[in-house]
């Protein structure tokens, strides 16, 4: 992902951010790392197409930036497929995998 | 391009004529990320998804026409020249965006960059700005270097209305 800036997480604000385990088998939209979109941008998107707070957007932008990918929601094949075709819409390297 | 300030929930903008040429040329080269290179899933069964695949690439192909009808009229009605002004003597022009409009601009300026990144090759971050490259391939490399300062204008306009 390309750096503009170095976005702040605040302290704290992490624990808020809604943990996947203990969910339902289902599909998990996830979305891989790239050197070329702007990780405002990914934040901006996310916003857009998940209607999260500037803090989660943040968190799975920079988890995306350091490790490679980030796991956004875990949910039905029709919801993460609409996820995923919003998130490519606006040009994010998204896929949709099958959860066992 | 400057930022002027909020007008209600706008963003009020100046472009110089300069500005105005390279928002137009990017406009114009959408769409350049094609449908066909999105990938719905990298899972091995991928196969089981073929119908998703292929419902995936015929929305994007239907929002880049749409996208594209738009930009034609967004040319044409928001960055055409005042009809007073002298060809050789292109003056500033103020330009007032909705949210909406912003969001919009953002998707397409970013098509334009990703897209050519894709043409590329999807070079990492060293090969993108390489000289090699810039020699190689000049119109793809200025193009996505156009798209990222519109882009990044963009979000620090954001940005700084938000405070």
């Amino acid at each position: 992902m390309a750096a503009t800036a170095t976005p702040q997480v605040v302290p704290g604000e992490q624990e808020k951010v809604q943990t996947l385990d203990g969910l339902e088998p289902g599909y998990l939209v996830i979305c891989w790392d790239d050197p070329v979109n702007f990780m405002e941008y990914v934040t901006h998107v996310f916003q857009k197409v998940f209607g999260w707070p500037r803090v989660k957007a943040e968190h799975h932008m920079l988890e995306v930036h350091s490790t490679g990918k980030s796991m956004l929601v875990r949910t039905s094949l029709e919801k993460a497929e609409h996820y995923v075709h919003q998130l490519h819409r606006f040009g994010l390297q998204a896929t949709l995998e099958r959860t066992e | 391009m400057k930022y002027i300030g909020r007008q209600g929930d706008n963003l009020v903008l100046v472009l110089r004529p300069r500005d105005r040429e390279q928002w137009i040329f990017l406009l114009q080269r959408y769409p350049v990320y094609p449908a066909s290179d999105h990938r719905l899933s990298l899972s091995p069964d991928a196969q089981t998804l073929a119908e998703q695949q292929q419902f995936l690439e015929e929305t994007l192909t239907e929002q880049q026409r749409a996208n594209q009808t738009l930009i034609e009229k967004f040319v044409r009605e928001r960055l055409a020249p005042p009809p007073d002004e002298d060809e050789n003597s292109p003056r500033a022009m103020r330009l007032t965006l909705t949210r909406a409009e912003v969001d919009w601009l953002l998707e397409v300026f970013n098509d334009v960059r990703v897209g050519f990144w894709v043409r590329l090759g999807r070079p990492d971050s060293e090969q993108m700005h390489s000289a090699q490259l810039m020699a190689a391939r000049p119109l793809e490399c200025a193009s996505m270097e156009l798209a990222a300062w519109a882009e990044s204008f963009l979000l620090g306009a954001l940005e700084i209305a938000s405070r």
